[in-house]
């Protein structure tokens, strides 16, 4: 008989069966740095019941074989400080360590990030440049599928049958690829972005053999850029080119006004960064 | 309603709280430990900032029953028995408050910064409060307060 | 006789309550009993409010007591104009105004009542742009027009000499426009109130405000004084009360503020603390959220100025015309003071024989604004001196040099007439020339105070 409010299961066993009894009135709770703000802000009696992930050990980041493992509920600073992060996959650590402050880094995780899914995700907009893939694991088994699907997937199916996200599988740097991250924020420090850029290329010579260049804040969820696959891949990374990029690519934004930037300056700033960003893997 | 178990400056206790509340509510409104602020409640402002098992967390934003059994610490447990932790000490002779709202969340943040960094650079220092916001004192003296506190530390020293 | 304190560096008095924790601002102030305080408030502009139904609010378990306007003793406040509303009574005039207030025993609950609250506001049409609302045709904020009056002219008025004679003078016009945004205090604390009933029908209330004189007074106003309001209020009051509270039975107490740059000079949160801990007999403390102080405390209001100066080619200004807009928001507030203050300085510390200052309070339906650091006078002394460099410019002359020509002397008049004699303002430019290392030209050098001739 389920007549608790707080879970804290200790196996991803009892995490299914636990979320597949609760069904919708399940709220899964991991750092808490975006859930708490809803539950502060609207106090009053739940009937929702917390379940608490934080220890069903998701919290690896291991290397095997140049594939990197990082576990959902791995914190913003235990990933920015790892040195296999730092080394096989800079652009996460570099990421990671620009979001949010230290005490909420201390919390904050990438399954988190993922799931909020909010425009500017930062952490998301790092992995889909990296080509993660996400792991999601429930009694059924676990399926697997890129973070720009998983992102693009409706809830119900991606996280069915007590799904919980349990780790990103991300391929490391190679030798021949370079990578860039350009975040636009108001503050050198504590500052959400207004948007960012990250890349992932391979290079051969000044050919561009493939490119992930992620936009975050430029649409409803960080996305990979066509235009830049479509323009850049195979053929050598000109100056000319990269001015074509960051005069096309606004094809595929839908930029938003807020708080922190209007639309229009998005937009400028954008193509700023955009080309910035190749002009330092060229 | 559930249990929560949880060390705070050094003393047990044991509660029955919401499944929501956060860290913060439980200090404050269970415990009477006043010391972290209420300034935003959406992990911005850096008020509400305490260590957990060593770590600077965001209290409004922890769930308090997520660090069941956890050693937290308040900036009323940075000191001990009547004496002036170094980076207490520093923050008062360096006039580093004026209305002190911010002022236990800073030294919670300069706490978690010394002890794992004994001697960092001004950059550091910057970098490791980065999540406090001050309206008063413009952060200098605060900045030279965490510096004072540094050259305390290396040194031995605290309030007698 | 050697100095104790003077020349010493002393550390603040209670900054080791700062650094211990043990300093106690208003919500770390515990009482038994204490009730948490929400308020309802206006989701529109502006409108009229056709239904207020609280009686599921006041059933809920766990409340014990919601309030409206009818509970209130006497429901008009403010400053200098007694116009502003503790709680909204038939007319909502911003978005956040509040309406109703719950106190419960805890924050949820008292947030469930609120939703339980049947509101229903007919919508108007608001106005926002000072500029639209003192147009005649422009929604009313409120009865007597989006403009006050001070006497019988829409702004307040300062003038000396004969401006359209020293425009005569002038071989240039300088005109520009000035807008300095409105800006938001930001303390770290919120606004706090803590109100404790105590013996024999007294009150203790735990304040954030700045000004305690100025509040105690409008408390006691609100909180009824004679005997026309009481019997109205002590039928819905549970708390036996004698319904006449002066100031001796007001212990106001204040002490650590978090913050405030003078958005804790305005009633906020006292008023219905106050009145929910007599209504319920029970120590109530209304701390706003992030999010109402934000978007509902008081703030700077925006600012438009236009200044129009008649200058000489060789850097003197014979005239300068000034005509500022104040938003005021939905009510005076201290609107009435702080354009007066601006009025008088706004033209700044420079030898004008020739000048006409206008500044209009204008409402339109947004939060009331108040004050701020500089007061009026801050947004008048950028606008001046940002004109002053473009009169500069438009001369082809050192901005600097320009202020030398036109600094006040003793002798000289502020636009108010107000003869100043101990000036000094050269003395001081030529020291900080000095202490700069900025070499002067000699002619400059040369200027003092001494009065001008005539």
């Amino acid at each position: 008989m389920l007549n608790e409010t707080f879970y804290s299961p200790g196996d991803l066993g009892q995490a299914w069966s636990l979320l597949s009894d609760l069904g919708d009135k399940a709220i899964i709770i991991a750092g808490g740095t975006d859930l708490m703000v809803r539950f502060n802000r609207h106090r009053r009696k739940r009937s929702e019941i917390l379940v608490y992930v934080g220890k069903l050990g998701l919290n690896v980041i291991e290397e095997t074989d140049g594939q990197m493992v990082i576990g959902a509920c791995a914190s913003l600073a235990d990933i920015t400080a790892s040195t296999v992060v730092r080394q096989k996959l800079p652009l996460l650590a570099r990421a990671c360590g620009e979001m949010a402050s230290p005490a909420v880094r201390n919390a904050a995780t990438l399954g988190g990030n993922l799931v909020t899914n909010a425009r500017t995700a930062d952490g998301v907009a790092a992995l889909m440049a990296l080509g993660a893939v996400v792991v999601t694991a429930s009694a059924a088994g676990e399926t697997r599928m890129p973070v720009e699907q998983f992102v693009s997937t409706p809830r119900r199916q991606k996280l069915a049958n007590g799904g919980i996200v349990k780790q990103f599988e991300i391929p490391c740097l190679t030798a021949d690829e370079k990578w860039g991250w350009e975040k636009l924020k108001q503050r050198q420090g504590d500052s959400r972005s207004i948007l960012s850029v990250s890349v992932r290329a391979r290079m051969e010579g000044d050919i561009c053999r493939s490119i992930r260049l992620v936009l975050g804040g430029m649409a409803a969820n960080p996305f990979v850029s066509k235009t830049a696959v479509q323009l850049l891949e195979g053929r050598p990374l000109s100056p000319n080119l990269v001015d074509r990029v960051a005069e096309e690519i606004l094809s595929e934004t839908d930029a938003g006004t807020d708080a922190r930037a209007t639309a229009w300056y998005r937009e400028k700033a954008a193509q700023v960064l955009v080309r910035r960003v190749l002009t330092q893997i060229a | 309603m559930p249990l929560l178990e949880i060390k705070v400056n050094g003393r047990d206790h044991q509660l029955v709280v919401d499944a929501t509340a956060s860290l913060l509510t439980v200090l404050r409104e269970h415990l009477h430990i006043t010391g972290p602020k209420v300034g935003c409640e959406t992990g911005d402002c850096g008020a509400c900032s305490v260590l957990v098992d060593g770590k600077l967390r965001r209290a409004c934003l922890t769930n308090a029953l997520s660090v069941q059994g956890a050693d937290v610490v308040t900036v009323e447990g940075v000191g001990g028995s009547g004496r002036l932790h170094p980076i207490q000490k520093a923050f008062y002779e360096n006039h580093a408050s004026q209305c002190g709202f911010c002022t236990p969340g800073m030294i919670m943040a300069s706490k978690a910064l010394l002890d794992e960094n004994p001697n960092p650079t001004e950059m550091e220092i910057k970098e490791a409060l980065a999540g406090n916001l001050c309206r008063c004192t413009g952060y200098i003296n605060i900045i030279r307060a965490v510096k004072d506190a540094a050259e305390k530390m290396a040194h031995g020293g605290g309030d007698r | 006789m050697t100095l104790k304190n003077v020349g010493k560096s002393k550390p603040r008095y209670n900054g080791l309550g700062h650094v211990t924790g043990e300093a106690r601002y208003v919500d770390d102030i515990f009482v038994p009993g204490t009730l948490a305080v929400k308020a309802l408030r206006s989701p529109v502009h502006k409108g009229i409010i056709r239904k207020l139904d609280i009686s599921k609010a006041e059933k809920l378990p766990g409340v014990y007591g919601v309030i409206t306007a009818a509970d209130v003793p006497c429901n008009t406040y403010g400053y200098l104009t007694l116009d502003q509303a503790v709680l909204a009574d038939k007319a909502v005039r911003f978005m956040g105004e509040p309406i109703a207030a719950v106190a419960a025993d805890t924050v949820e609950i008292a947030n469930e009542a609120l939703d339980l609250i049947g509101l229903d506001i007919e919508q108007q049409t608001p106005v926002f742009d000072p500029l639209e609302a003192m147009k005649p045709d422009a929604p009313k904020v409120r009865p007597e027009g989006n403009v006050l009056m001070v006497g019988n002219r829409p702004y307040r008025l300062v003038y000396n000499g004969d401006i359209e004679k020293g425009f005569a003078q002038a071989d240039e016009i300088v005109e520009n426009e000035f807008f300095f945004p409105s800006q938001e205090h930001a303390p770290m604390e919120t606004q706090v109130s803590l109100a404790v009933p105590e013996n024999n029908s007294r009150l203790t209330i735990y304040t954030v405000t700045q000004g305690m004189y100025f509040l105690l007074k409008q408390l006691q106003r609100i909180l009824g004084q004679g005997d026309d309001v009481s019997h109205r209020w002590s039928e819905r009051m549970q708390y036996s009360f004698r319904g006449h509270l002066g100031f001796c039975d007001i212990k106001y107490v204040g002490g650590n503020v978090g913050g405030a740059f003078g958005g804790k000079t305005e009633l906020h949160a006292d008023g219905i603390a106050a009145l929910l801990a007599l209504k319920t007999g029970r120590p109530c403390k209304w701390r706003w959220t992030r999010e109402e102080e934000m978007l509902y405390s008081a703030r700077h209001s925006p600012w438009r100025m236009t200044f129009k100066d008649g200058v000489t080619k060789d850097g003197r200004i014979v005239a300068r015309k000034v005509f500022s807009v104040h938003d005021a928001g939905a009510y005076t507030g201290l609107s009435s003071y702080v354009v007066d203050k601006h009025a008088f300085y706004v033209a700044g510390p420079y030898y004008l024989p020739n000048v006409e200052v206008k500044c209009s309070v204008v409402y339109t339906n947004r939060v009331p604004t108040g004050a701020i650091r500089g007061f009026g006078v801050t947004p008048g002394t950028y606008a001046c001196e940002i004109q002053m460099n473009m009169i500069a410019e438009r001369l082809g002359m050192d901005p600097w040099e320009l202020r030398f020509i036109n600094a006040m002397r003793n002798g000289d008049q502020l636009a108010t007439r107000t003869k100043l004699e101990s000036v000094y303002l050269l003395e001081t430019m030529k020291k900080l020339a000095e202490v700069v290392n900025h070499p002067l030209d000699e002619k400059y050098a040369a200027l003092t105070s001494d009065p001008r001739e005539a």
